[in-house]
């Protein structure tokens, strides 16, 4: 069973002159242990697919299911803090928290507190093969690679096995961002995450399982 | 033409938006021509006002026989000689025009003889009489006038009686003729009375005597003093005064209306400054002279040195100038300046620099500045000086209207703030957001200008016609504008003045009727279209240099590591945030310190002025003064005491001082002295005809005054000085409002010229100032205490009470109790005297009554000398009562009486002597009246075959030093005396001021220059305040303006305290995006923001109140409502912004989106 399925999904952004269509019916359904990319040019509509699967929206017409649910009929919060974990192109981490902090800050949502999500916090950094002692560092005392890993990490402390990606090597070099890709592939592979890529990177396509083109708003598979 | 067309289409394609921007401009310019169109109208008024009104500040001394304006004060020119009076430093001191010192000389003109109302001295002759015969009925010399050297009518040939003054013991010849001088007085029959008195002439510089009787052998000459003097007196009651002044609206006269020109003009600017021989004269004097205007008349000056220019001692040593002058106007009848011509100062005039009367001179003050100028004149004047400022209205008309350009200049200043905020927006919104437009341009090769001129093209047309529109709307509106502005003054609250001594000047009225001129809308268009092009300019030149990327941040990681706070959730985001915060965290602590501590400044202050007022005004005691209708007198008037009572009876006013009717005194010895010793004392001896009885009186007349007071310091020689009396032990200014009756404070000159002490018992021949009605005769006053005469008089002040005591002892038996009800017997020794009558007299009577003979005492072992000795040395009370009564009640010597009075009071009493008139009688003839003092006959048997008669009539016991066996009740003001003759009050609240003002009213009380109201007898009233309207006056502007500043100063610190934290929450937007994409929950991220900024500014705050309470200042509940205030527009602009970025789509929130 996919554990996100998207039916007809339709959106579209109004100003005072005119409409602009992102999505044109989407219809694709994402399965866990693989690696989805979705490509397309700037403006095709895979941002607000990507925004709308992560729940920051709902659907103006069609519906977004996870494990079947639709995610019109969920509380979007809840959603968010619990089954869709997000990764940004510019990693989006606390400032003024430490890279331990911010990763257990997903987990103190949900309840998980203390010491028991601190050694998750840690688990979950040497997951994503940052060194411990990073742990007590600040966002901004990292690398753009190491916070992409942190965002990671954070994003894999929701135990969730959705993980939405959107551009996540966008502000890396090609080494780390090869790193991070690994890591989502592995995470997709061995742990079994659903994984879904937004992407201008044409080079890390070989890597994924599926590649789907949005184009004009609408979803076509290419892999 | 390429850019102003394309910037022209812009604008034109651009309707929307080129219409907000048109309406925009159009209220700019409008509001902008309005607040000019106030400004100017405003400002026009008060150069009116300034124009219109003439405020001068009148320097008068107030001496012995102000305010007459003809005499010649030597003490005046005594103070003025030793430079006392320093004219040139108040002359020197900010806001003085110019000082018109008092100069006036006596102007003849030959062959014109002034009305009658214009000679001042009408009564004087010097006559050459023959058939002197005495006349024993009048106690005058009777005789024919043969001649009349000088007098103001001709009375030659008519019978006159004459009294020779200092010369009584001449004896004149029926055959002889007489050269006399002196005064016709009015008799009591159709008859001319001449009272003959001394005089001088100063002749060539020397002063040369003329005795007022002398006889006359051979032909009269014209050398003869007699004819000299007749001259003199001739040339003064021909004579006009010569007033020179400056400027006619700087003299007081027709400053305060007194007089105005009726016909003809004023001086002119030139006249003025070349001391031109023009001239202004009262029209009737001039009817009386045939005169006319444009008209010469020649004028012979007189001056005077050291006597006043209507002394006619040196008069007849000829003219000291002379010239001719041109009549340029008439100025109105008034009976005061008549007599009056009124001439530009001249160099070429050399009059006397003492002043003739009372007024020493005239400051011309700018206007507003007579409160400053007051205030400066108060530390430089010496005592006895006065300075009454007149304004004619200025500060009740300008006032409102100074307020009002105050109002208008912060109004301007705040209008153009807002349009330089508003242009500023205008022109970012206009240029600066079209940036990528105006780089497009320059990077296709557009030059610079051409931008400037496409951007100044667009905003020129919008501002241009926004600008013509907006003007002609505020023409339009000009009328309503000025009503609203009108309807402000008539609305604004001025102090109440009613009553106030900065009142007593005529009010002129100057009407508000505004006429902007043109240019004030034009200047508007102009100003709106030159700012709003040159900050379209300035934004077109940043839109150039706008650097299209921003330069990355540079993020710095707090330097000390921080641990994770053991809270959870919201509480720990918060604090986290809080402690990690850096910058933002220190940022607002210390705008939060600032602000409490700023606020705690405010709050401390806002009522400091509240409270200095409060306290200037409890602490202020306000004089007020009964006066005359011009404001100026205080002596001398009819003041009826009820009116007195009923103000005293609302207990708004204390400490009323009062004078009652005047008496003459006499001195005619010391009866005691202060070591206790007794002396003859001459009596006064009268005159026994009626004429010479009336120059008795008059001669008491022109002696020093007697003045009954309650209060010697509110004596009204002493309104303007503070005398430092001495007084005898155990009695202080109180006395005089006290119980004792004969009891007097004396000058001390006159004290060291007699050989006066305190503690003596002096006597003086009095005289009511009644005259022939009043009561004339001895009475021995107790001194009491000594005082410095300010003026140069020597009056003596005595208790009201004194007319009660003169009205006592004047007669054997008294006419009345002294205190009617107030004493009564209710008990003595005996229970069958109670009916007996018992007075209380002081000890002065015990003298009267064995002066008069006809009461004998008798205590055994003593001397007279002995008992009057115990009698006034008493310590205790001691009392002498009727012989007889004392042998009816079988009373010894040393007996005490206990005396009660209806108050339930007591006091004991020791018998020491009695009294009593005996006649030895035998079958009913009497044989020896006995009346002297002895100890012989009360307890020797008659002689055999007589008996002792003793006189009828009431029994009194006379009692020594019981003055204090007795309250005083009610006694009202002025003792019982219906008028008095001047009254002073004390508010001791001034915050009861207004009260005061309405209670005033409420009694009819006038105000100087208020028509008379229902009560006739109401007295004018002036309150001092002065100086006490100045200060609350000010102060109050001070509240009112701190007021408006501080409730300003609170809302700016409101929005301050909003908009910062939004700003500073909003700044955190991309904070709040990562936790709703992370599915926080929005409570919980408002509650986290809620509670960081909530600690951050109670912290805050808390410190800088802390700061603040350390640093000696006081923490008050205003501060403390004020900072808690604060702290609430900070957590409401958290809210609203967390609150705002939450009810936004997280996608929005997250993607930055505007």
């Amino acid at each position: 069973m996919a554990i996100l399925e998207v039916k007809d999904v339709r959106f579209s952004y109004r100003t005072r002159y005119h409409q602009v269509d992102a999505l044109k019916g989407v219809t694709y359904a994402f399965d866990e242990g693989k690696v989805y990319a979705l490509v397309g040019k700037s403006g095709s509509g895979k941002s607000t697919l990507l925004s709308l699967m992560a729940g920051l929206d709902l659907p103006q017409e069609g519906e977004i299911l996870f494990e079947g649910r639709p995610t019109s009929a969920m509380n979007l919060d809840q959603y968010r803090r619990e089954k869709a974990a997000v990764i940004y192109q510019s990693f989006r981490l606390f400032p003024a928290l430490t890279v331990e902090e911010n990763v257990t800050y997903p987990m103190e949502l949900r309840g998980l507190g203390g010491k028991a999500a601190r050694e998750q916090a840690r688990a979950l950094i040497q997951k994503v093969n940052l060194p411990e002692t990073a742990l007590d560092r600040f966002p901004s005392m990292l690398s753009g690679g190491e916070q992409q890993r942190v965002a990671i990490a954070r994003a894999l402390g929701m135990d969730s096995k959705l993980l939405l990606a959107d551009e996540p090597t966008g502000n890396l070099d090609t080494e780390n961002g090869n790193h991070i890709i690994d890591l989502l592939v592995r995470l997709a592979h061995e742990d079994g995450y659903c994984v879904i890529i937004a992407t201008h990177d044409m080079d890390i396509l070989q890597k994924m399982d599926c590649v789907c083109r949005v184009q004009d708003g609408t979803l076509h598979t290419v892999k | 033409m390429l850019a102003e067309k394309n910037g022209l289409r812009s604008v034109w394609r651009s309707k929307g938006k080129t219409c907000l921007f048109l309406l925009l401009l159009l209220a700019l310019t409008a509001v902008l021509a309005l607040a000019l169109c106030i400004y100017s109208a405003v400002d026009s008024y008060l150069d009116d006002c300034d124009r219109y009104y003439h405020t001068i500040a009148n320097l008068e001394y107030i001496g012995t026989n102000y305010p007459d304006s003809n005499v010649y004060d030597e003490k005046l020119a005594s103070i003025m000689d030793a430079g006392e009076l320093k004219i040139n430093e108040l002359q020197s001191r900010p806001g003085v025009i110019n000082y018109q010192p008092n100069r006036a000389a006596l102007a003849v003109s030959e062959g014109a003889q002034p009305p009658k109302i214009a000679a001042t001295k009408k009564d004087a002759a010097v006559l050459a009489v023959s058939r002197l015969k005495w006349d024993e009925g009048t106690g005058a010399y009777s005789g024919i006038i043969n001649q009349c050297l000088y007098s103001y009518e001709d009375n030659a040939d008519k019978l006159v009686f004459i009294d020779v003054l200092g010369q009584e013991e001449l004896e004149l010849s029926q055959t002889q003729t007489y050269l006399l001088t002196g005064t016709f007085t009015t008799g009591k029959n159709g008859y001319l009375w001449f009272r003959a008195e001394p005089d001088t002439l100063a002749i060539d510089g020397e002063t040369v005597d003329i005795p007022a009787c002398m006889p006359l052998d051979g032909e009269l000459t014209q050398d003869n003093i007699y004819s000299r003097l007749a001259e003199s007196m001739r040339i003064r009651n021909s004579g006009l005064r010569m007033q020179m002044i400056g400027q006619v609206e700087d003299d007081y006269a027709f400053n305060q209306e007194k007089i105005s020109i009726v016909d003809g003009r004023t001086f002119s600017s030139e006249e003025v400054e070349g001391g031109a021989r023009v001239c202004l004269m009262s029209q009737k004097t001039a009817e009386t002279m045939g005169l006319h205007v444009g008209d010469t008349v020649d004028f012979s000056l007189y001056y005077s040195e050291g006597d006043g220019i209507y002394s006619a001692k040196q008069l007849c040593n000829g003219a000291d100038f002379a010239d001719t002058y041109q009549i340029v106007g008439f100025f109105s009848d008034n009976s005061d300046y008549n007599g009056y011509v009124f001439v530009p100062y001249s160099a070429d005039y050399a009059p006397d620099s003492h002043p003739t009367g009372y007024t020493v001179g005239q400051f011309r003050l700018e206007n507003g500045q007579d409160a400053a100028f007051n205030a400066a004149a108060k530390e430089l004047l010496p005592e006895g000086f006065r300075l009454t400022v007149y304004d004619q209205g200025y500060e009740a008309a300008a006032t409102p209207f100074n307020e009002l350009l105050r109002i208008a200049r912060i109004f301007l200043a705040v209008c153009m703030l807002v349009i330089l905020a508003a242009l500023c927006l205008f022109a970012y919104l206009f240029v600066y957001r079209q940036w990528e437009a105006a780089q497009t341009m320059y990077a296709l090769g557009a030059g610079k200008w051409h931008i400037f001129r496409y951007f100044l093209a667009g905003s020129g047309s919008i501002v241009l016609l926004s600008a013509a529109v907006g003007a002609t709307v505020g023409g339009l509106l000009e009328k309503a504008t000025l009503q609203m502005v009108a309807g402000f003054v008539e609305r604004y609250q001025t102090a109440d003045l009613r009553y106030s001594a900065s009142q007593i000047s005529i009010t002129k009225n100057l009407a508000f009727s505004p006429d902007t001129p043109f240019w004030v809308y034009l200047l508007a268009a102009v100003l709106m279209v030159l700012l709003t092009l040159a900050a379209c300019a300035l934004f077109t030149r940043l839109a150039l240099h706008k650097q299209p990327k921003k330069k990355k941040r540079k993020v710095r990681a707090p330097k000390r590591m921080a641990k994770s706070s053991h809270l959870s959730g919201r509480w720990k985001y918060a604090v986290l945030s809080v402690r990690r915060g850096g910058l933002r965290t220190a940022a607002v602590l210390l705008l939060s310190a600032i602000v409490a501590m700023f606020l705690g400044q405010l709050a401390s202050t806002a009522n400091v002025y509240r409270e200095q007022l409060a306290d200037f005004s409890a602490n202020t005691k306000i004089r007020a003064y009964v006066t005359d209708v011009g404001g100026l007198n205080m002596d001398n008037l009819i003041v009826y005491s009820d009116t007195l009572e009923s103000l005293y009876q609302t207990g708004l006013v204390s400490d009323i001082g009062v004078t009652e009717s005047e008496w003459h005194y006499r001195f005619e010895g010391v009866r005691r002295d202060a070591q206790g010793n007794a002396h003859e004392v001459a009596p006064t001896k009268l005159p026994t005809g009626q004429f010479a009885f009336e120059t008795f009186q008059y001669q008491m007349s022109l002696e020093p005054k007697l003045v009954p007071t309650n209060s010697l310091y509110n004596a009204p020689e002493f309104y303007y000085s503070s005398p430092e009396a001495t007084w005898l032990e155990g009695y202080d200014e109180s006395c005089l409002r006290g119980d004792e009756l004969n009891i007097c404070v004396l000058p001390e000159s006159f004290m060291q010229r007699e050989g006066v002490e305190l503690g003596s018992v002096v006597r003086f021949y009095c005289m009511s100032a009644g005259g022939l009605y009043g009561y004339m005769g001895p009475m021995d006053l107790y001194v009491v205490g000594s005082y410095p005469s300010k003026s140069g008089s020597e009056t003596v002040y005595v208790p009201t009470l004194f007319e009660t005591n003169l009205n006592e002892t004047s007669q054997t038996t008294p006419a009345r109790p002294l205190f009617p009800g107030e004493f009564s017997p209710k008990g003595m020794r005996y229970e069958d005297v109670t009916a007996q009558k018992i007075e209380l007299l002081s000890t002065q009577l015990w003298e009267n009554l064995t002066q008069d003979g006809l009461i004998c005492f008798s205590c055994p072992g003593q001397t007279q000398e002995e008992l009057q000795s115990a009698f006034w040395a008493s310590e205790t009370n001691v009392c002498v009562m009727h012989w007889e009564q004392k042998a009816a009640y079988n009373l010894e010597f040393g007996d005490t009486l206990t005396i009660v009075n209806d108050a339930g009071q007591s006091v004991e009493s020791t018998l020491i002597g009695a009294y009593g008139r005996v006649q030895v009688t035998q079958d009913g003839v009497t044989l020896k009246e006995m009346g002297s003092f002895t100890d012989e006959i009360p307890d020797n048997q008659p002689p055999e075959g007589c008996q002792y008669e003793y006189d009828s009539g009431e029994r009194y016991i006379f009692c020594a030093g019981m003055s204090n066996c007795y309250t005083r009740g009610e006694r009202g003001i002025a003792d019982g005396v219906a008028v008095c003759k001047s009254a002073i009050f004390t508010l001791n609240d001034a915050t009861k001021l207004d009260t005061l003002r309405q209670t005033l009213e409420d009694l009819d009380c006038r105000a100087v220059g208020q028509q008379r109201g229902t009560d006739l007898r109401a007295p004018i009233v002036v309150l001092d305040d002065w100086n006490y309207v100045t200060v609350t006056d000010s102060l109050q502007r001070q509240i009112t303006y701190l007021d408006i500043l501080y409730d300003c100063l609170y809302v700016c610190v409101g929005i301050l305290g909003l908009v910062v934290s939004y700003l500073l929450v909003t700044m955190r937007k991309k904070e709040i995006g990562i936790m709703r994409s992370l599915g926080t929950q929005r409570m919980q991220i408002f509650g986290g923001f809620f509670a960081e900024q909530l600690l951050l500014v109670l912290v805050g705050c808390a410190a800088g109140l802390g700061i603040w309470r350390l640093t000696g200042h006081v923490c008050n509940g205003l501060c403390l409502i004020l900072t808690g205030a604060f702290a609430l527009c900070w957590m409401v602009g958290t809210a609203v912004s967390v609150l705002h970025l939450l009810r936004s789509k997280a996608l929005d929130v997250l993607s930055d989106r505007e």
